[in-house]
């Protein structure tokens, strides 16, 4: 019986039907991260979000479409050192939790696996329903920042860990704009 | 120790302009090969956040110089032959422009990289264009071709001024010293 619950509670994950889904062409995933002591920006072309409502927070990011403006940087943090996208093409954030904080604002709490490796992660987020008069939503904002540590997902080999020329930290926002489907 | 240059003497700021100059780009010319030929690393980028400060430094000093050159006068050059006068004013005006042109090149290519500067971490330097693949192989190709050219040019000058000190015995380079 046990095993039965467990089987039924896996596939019900499984086939978790996400209502809302991004628009790839109205939708930015970039990051800033400091460069001897002055930002420069970073950008990952391709990524989907599904969502449900108070539910369930999935991103899926194909790392090989970062871009950094620079065809040196590019070709640098595809390398084994910083981002290793031969063998970690993929990073995915998945939420344990939706919270609510506040009038349009949540907390997906979740695990973030980027490089293979899994770090608990937060994401902060607001959402914003466009709605139209006499009509639900069919499409909605949803932007967010937060900060990450590259170094507690090994980005950047030992000889980059002290920070001083490619910073620790790494701020992501993000401005998607999400597009509602109806459950199948 | 006079200011200003007069017929027969360099004042100390042309003495000092020269020399310190000279001392800085003895340190970015190996410098920038150098850094060039490493490998991507911590080192490289901090080599080259000193390579930049120190052109930018020498694009300060070669401007201040220049000014300071054109509104008063310089000492008459050496006693030598018609071929040998316009050969040295064809040196300076190189050097000059060379001092100017690559540090602006370099400029150029760090803005068209799109990659910020902080001079010597202290003071940030102003995209001079936008991001463009383009024109940094562009401002590459002359920067490398400028330096090939400076270091010509370099021999020739302090060859020259080797020779009017052991050779000529005159004091063309005793009178560029304090």
């Amino acid at each position: 019986m046990k095993y039965l619950i467990l089987t039924i509670y896996l596939f019900s994950q499984l086939c978790l039907a996400y209502e809302w889904q991004s628009a790839a062409n109205h939708s930015q995933l970039i990051y800033s991260v400091n460069f001897e002591q002055l930002p420069i920006k970073g950008e990952f072309k391709e990524f989907m979000v599904d969502y449900i409502p108070g539910q369930q927070l999935r991103v899926v990011v194909n790392i090989a479409s970062v871009d950094m403006g620079n065809s040196d940087i590019n070709q640098a943090i595809r390398d084994v050192d910083w981002f290793d996208i031969k063998r970690h093409s993929q990073a995915i954030f998945f939420s344990d939790e939706i919270k609510a904080v506040g009038e349009a604002n949540y907390l997906a709490k979740g695990t973030l696996q980027l490089k293979g490796i899994s770090q608990p992660v937060n994401v902060p987020f607001s959402w914003q329903p466009s709605v139209k008069p006499d009509e639900s939503a069919d499409s909605a904002s949803m932007t967010g920042q937060l900060t990450l540590s590259r170094s507690d997902f090994t980005i950047g080999s030992p000889e980059w860990a002290s920070g001083d020329q490619i910073g620790i930290d790494v701020d992501v926002s993000f401005s998607v704009k999400m597009l509602y489907r109806a459950p199948e | 120790m006079t200011i200003r240059n007069t017929e027969n003497h360099w004042g100390w700021p042309s003495k000092l302009f020269h020399w310190l100059t000279a001392a800085l780009i003895l340190i970015q010319i190996p410098l920038g090969y150098y850094a060039e030929e490493l490998k991507l690393s911590p080192l490289k980028l901090d080599l080259f956040v000193w390579h930049k400060s120190i052109g930018m430094l020498v694009l300060v000093l070669a401007t201040l110089r220049l000014l300071w050159r054109i509104t008063g006068t310089i000492p008459s050059t050496a006693d030598s032959g018609p071929i040998q006068r316009r050969l040295a004013q064809l040196a300076h005006t190189l050097l000059y422009g060379l001092m100017i042109a690559l540090p602006i090149s370099g400029w150029i290519m760090t803005s068209a990289a799109n990659i910020p500067t902080k001079l010597f971490w202290l003071i940030e330097l102003p995209a001079i264009t936008g991001p463009d693949e383009a024109l940094k192989s562009l401002a590459a190709d002359i920067h490398e071709i400028c330096v090939t050219i400076l270091i010509v040019v370099l021999a020739v000058h302090i060859a020259a001024a080797l020779r009017h000190h052991f050779i000529v015995r005159d004091s063309i380079l005793k009178r560029m010293w304090f």
